[in-house]
């Protein structure tokens, strides 16, 4: 085998890049526009590429609606994360405001009654079935709250202190059966026992009236102080005589009482500490 | 023309079209997947020399044509991938892994470095900034695609080398 033979492709290759190589100096020189080898080449290929260039282009579009849609995706769920965090502070803001009122409210009451010694506290919590009126507040011997202290708002009477801890105290309200209250019909000054009423929860009642026990719808009906829970030189509202029922047997009657509080939205209250400076 | 030829002329023909209307999208930190440079060197380590610098030549020029505007660009160096890699085919075995990558990183260097000092030549520019770039995302990208393009060819390239 001679040195052709040896060495024909490495020949080839060099012949083929020095032609290549002159044909590139010579078109980069010469520029004067595609031959009409070029041209033919070119016009072969064309539909071609216009074929694929328009896929690509569909590819393309087609991706781009995923990625927009893959982004908007992402921007909603990071809207919505921050709206949810916006609803949370705004819900913030407005409890904080409508404590700010309420606890406004409450100030102005104690500053009205300088002769009662009160001392407000937070409901932390409610009993613990819904036919229990009962709810406990963030105060307790600590804040020389003591058994049978009453407990009021400034709408009226709330419920008295039934167990003290350091720093807590639970109350029982007058609207829990087990309770009972000295109450005084406000004009007629007509005396009874107001307790919770066990047919309607929620509600009070005064029973075992007598037939001559003057009361009517729309009486307001206040604390007595005559049970030694509620001071006497003090009245506080109880509620308002929605309901007037006569026995079967005809001799006595009872008055159902809608409570001046609103329980189901009792947030703070003040304790009355009765002995206490 | 036999099968075998027209599949392969077929090949070139998609790689210079897909290399100009699907590539330039498909780039990763700047680098982009060259066709024409896996093409001819998957069909030189499969048919060797003569058939890899044929394919070469074939496939630069009509890239140059189509693509460019300077014949002889994309065809010395793919001329060059297509001879360095056809030597390979008898002196490796092809189907070990590792090949495939190192022949993509090696071509795709050549193509990339022969085109700079051509361009240098042809139109007396030193894309030097662009090239640096553009040029190390786009081997390493080869050699990672390569053994990919070696399996695609070799799932419809014949066997046969009578091509």
């Amino acid at each position: 085998m001679g040195f052709w033979g040896r060495n024909r492709q490495a020949i080839t290759l060099v012949l083929t890049v020095f032609l290549l190589t002159g044909l590139l100096s010579f078109s980069a020189r010469d520029q004067v526009g595609a031959t009409l080898l070029e041209q033919g080449i070119r016009s072969a290929v064309a539909p071609l590429q216009r074929a694929t260039a328009f896929v690509v282009s569909q590819g393309r579009d087609v991706g781009k609606f995923i990625s927009d849609l893959v982004s908007a995706q992402a921007e909603n769920e990071r809207l919505k994360a921050e709206l949810e965090n916006l609803k949370f502070q705004f819900n913030n803001l407005v409890e904080a405001s409508l404590e700010v009122e309420r606890l406004q409210i409450l100030l102005d009451y104690k500053i009205d009654q300088p002769g009662l010694n009160l001392v407000m506290g937070k409901v932390i919590s409610r009993g613990l079935t819904s036919w229990q009126s009962e709810i406990i507040i963030d105060i307790g011997s600590l804040s020389d709250i003591a058994i049978n202290d009453p407990v009021v708002t400034y709408s009226g009477a709330v419920g008295r202190i039934t167990e003290v801890s350091a720093s807590t105290a639970k109350a029982l309200l007058i609207t829990d059966p087990r309770s009972g209250l000295a109450a005084v019909v406000q004009d007629s000054r007509d005396g009874a026992v107001a307790e919770g009423d066990p047919s309607v929860p929620g509600m009070i009642r005064l029973t075992r009236l007598p037939r001559d026990f003057r009361v009517a719808v729309g009486d307001l009906v206040v604390t007595s102080g005559l049970g030694g829970v509620f001071p006497r030189e003090h009245s506080f509202v109880i509620g308002t005589v929605s309901e007037i029922f006569i026995s079967s047997d005809g001799l006595l009657k009872y008055a159902r009482i809608t409570p001046a509080v609103d329980f189901a939205r009792l947030e703070e209250v003040l304790v009355l500490r009765k002995s206490r400076p | 023309m036999n099968r075998q030829r027209l599949s392969m002329l077929t090949l070139v023909v998609l790689s210079v079209v897909l290399h100009g209307a699907l590539m330039p999208y498909l780039t990763i930190f700047g680098g982009r997947l060259n066709l024409l440079v896996a093409v001819v060197a998957g069909i030189a380590l499969y048919y060797g020399t003569w058939v890899g610098m044929l394919t070469g030549l074939c496939t630069g020029l009509l890239a140059d044509v189509v693509l460019g505007h300077v014949l002889g660009l994309s065809a010395v160096p793919l001329v060059l991938i297509g001879f360095f890699t056809g030597q390979l085919e008898r002196r490796v075995y092809r189907d070990a892994f590792l090949v495939p990558v190192f022949v993509g990183l090696s071509a795709s260097a050549t193509f990339e470095i022969v085109v700079l000092l051509l361009s240098r030549l042809a139109f007396g520019t030193w894309w030097r900034r662009a090239f640096m770039a553009a040029a190390i995302p786009t081997i390493l990208i080869n050699g990672a695609f390569m053994p990919l393009v070696f399996w695609f060819l070799g799932r419809i390239l014949p066997r046969n080398k009578e091509v």
